[in-house]
């Protein structure tokens, strides 16, 4: 578990890195705006509830696990 | 490994931007080697009727694609319901009862295979499609044609009808081949490295424990952002055998829909969004049918062990 968070925070320290040297001021406060969770690892119950829901029955029957995943992203503070 | 991707993400833009004006003034691919011109004449059609007008001809061809890709099928799909289903059922009810022994579980299984039956867009066609697009490249060994791979997908199709030998050799040149399928994108920070790299290791473990040859294909969700030399290039870092696919969000949407992989863009202002979407691998036999998904929580070797499983099963 502690060797999976270094792992994940490594990138996010490299990626608004990278976006503050391409520097306009726009991208630097996106940038700085963002959650620091990446968005294919925050939420990983609802994830994985609706992935494995989506395989077995198709997206038109998942609406329910979908609206899940998305309520909790928005919580974790991405734009969705 | 994230800046890297950035840096070479702009260099391919600005090439991108190149090769496409520079498509458009000649009006025809003079890249093209000569075995693939010769050997594949159709795929200048769609190729015309897209430079003569992108909007209206984008249409047509996405018109022609679905209406193309549901008849062929058809006959075969009708012809194998029964021995599908019923390999179906029996793979998931014994691999799901080893695996979490829920009777519940085993009853979703059930319902799963229902509902691939009666899905709208069948599977197998679209799975056609793209595999038909997989073996292009796969026979010319090239990455850098791989969005003509998928004009050469509409393209074969219609050869199928009109001249069977072209596509059938097209096909079959990849027919009987194990495939493990991932859906991801190649801005991704961090979960699709992750994954590829899984995939990859456990493409040679399998052929390392069992000697079974298995063909790895990455098909990206982000149709705006991964060209075909962005794709190229992002899955040889990967694995020599690993085949990327891209193509038009048309296209995507059509492949997604038909895989039941969801993906979404974030409403992001700039052009620097993520895209949210299932983690999944999927495994799928020779005749280019659906075995069994592995989520992320699989590892290599359970990833590995549960493909040796499945392909010894089907083979009984």
């Amino acid at each position: 578990m502690s060797g999976a968070q270094l792992q994940s925070a490594s990138p996010a320290l490299i990626i608004q890195g990278s976006q503050k040297n391409e520097g306009s001021v726009a991208v630097a406060t996106a940038a700085e705006s963002k959650p620091k969770k990446k968005i294919c690892c925050a939420c990983p119950d609802t994830k994985r509830l609706r992935d494995e829901c989506i395989v077995e029955h198709g997206e038109s029957a998942c609406t329910k696990w979908i609206e899940a995943h998305r309520l909790c992203l928005r919580a974790e503070g991405f734009n969705v | 490994m994230a800046s890297i991707v950035s840096t070479k993400a702009n260099q391919f833009r600005y090439s991108t931007r190149l090769l496409f004006s520079h498509l458009l003034r000649q009006g025809r691919p003079s890249t093209l080697s000569p075995p693939f011109s010769s050997h594949l004449q159709p795929l200048h059609h769609p190729y015309k009727v897209r430079n003569q007008s992108y909007g209206n001809g984008s249409l047509r061809l996405c018109q022609r694609f679905l209406s193309s890709s549901s008849s062929p099928p058809a006959a075969n799909v009708s012809g194998e319901k029964p021995a599908s289903d019923s390999d179906h059922s029996a793979k998931d009810g014994s691999g799901q009862g080893k695996e979490s022994g829920s009777g519940g579980d085993e009853g979703q299984k059930s319902d799963a295979g229902k509902s691939v039956r009666g899905g709208p867009v069948s599977w197998l066609s679209f799975l056609l499609l793209v595999l038909t697009g997989a073996g292009l490249v796969d026979y010319y060994g090239e990455f850098s044609f791989l969005w003509l791979g998928m004009w050469g997908i509409r393209s074969n199709t219609e050869a199928v009808k009109q001249g069977p030998s072209v596509g059938t050799a097209a096909i079959g040149g990849f027919l009987g081949k194990w495939t493990l399928l991932y859906f991801g994108f190649t801005h991704c920070p961090d979960i699709c490295p992750e994954e590829l790299q899984k995939l990859a290791a456990a493409v040679d473990k399998i052929k390392e424990k069992a000697g079974i040859e298995t063909v790895p294909v990455f098909i990206s969700v982000d149709p705006e952002r991964d060209t075909v030399e962005q794709v190229g290039e992002y899955v040889k870092e990967f694995h020599p055998k690993l085949i990327g696919l891209t193509g038009s969000p048309d296209e995507i949407k059509n492949v997604a829909r038909a895989y039941r992989v969801y993906y979404m863009k974030t409403a992001e202002e700039d052009s620097d969004y993520l895209v949210d979407h299932s983690i999944v691998i999927y495994l799928m036999s020779p005749e280019m049918k659906f075995v069994k998904f592995f989520g992320k929580n699989n590892d290599v070797d359970s990833l590995a062990d549960g493909v040796i499983k499945e392909v010894k099963q089907y083979k009984k």
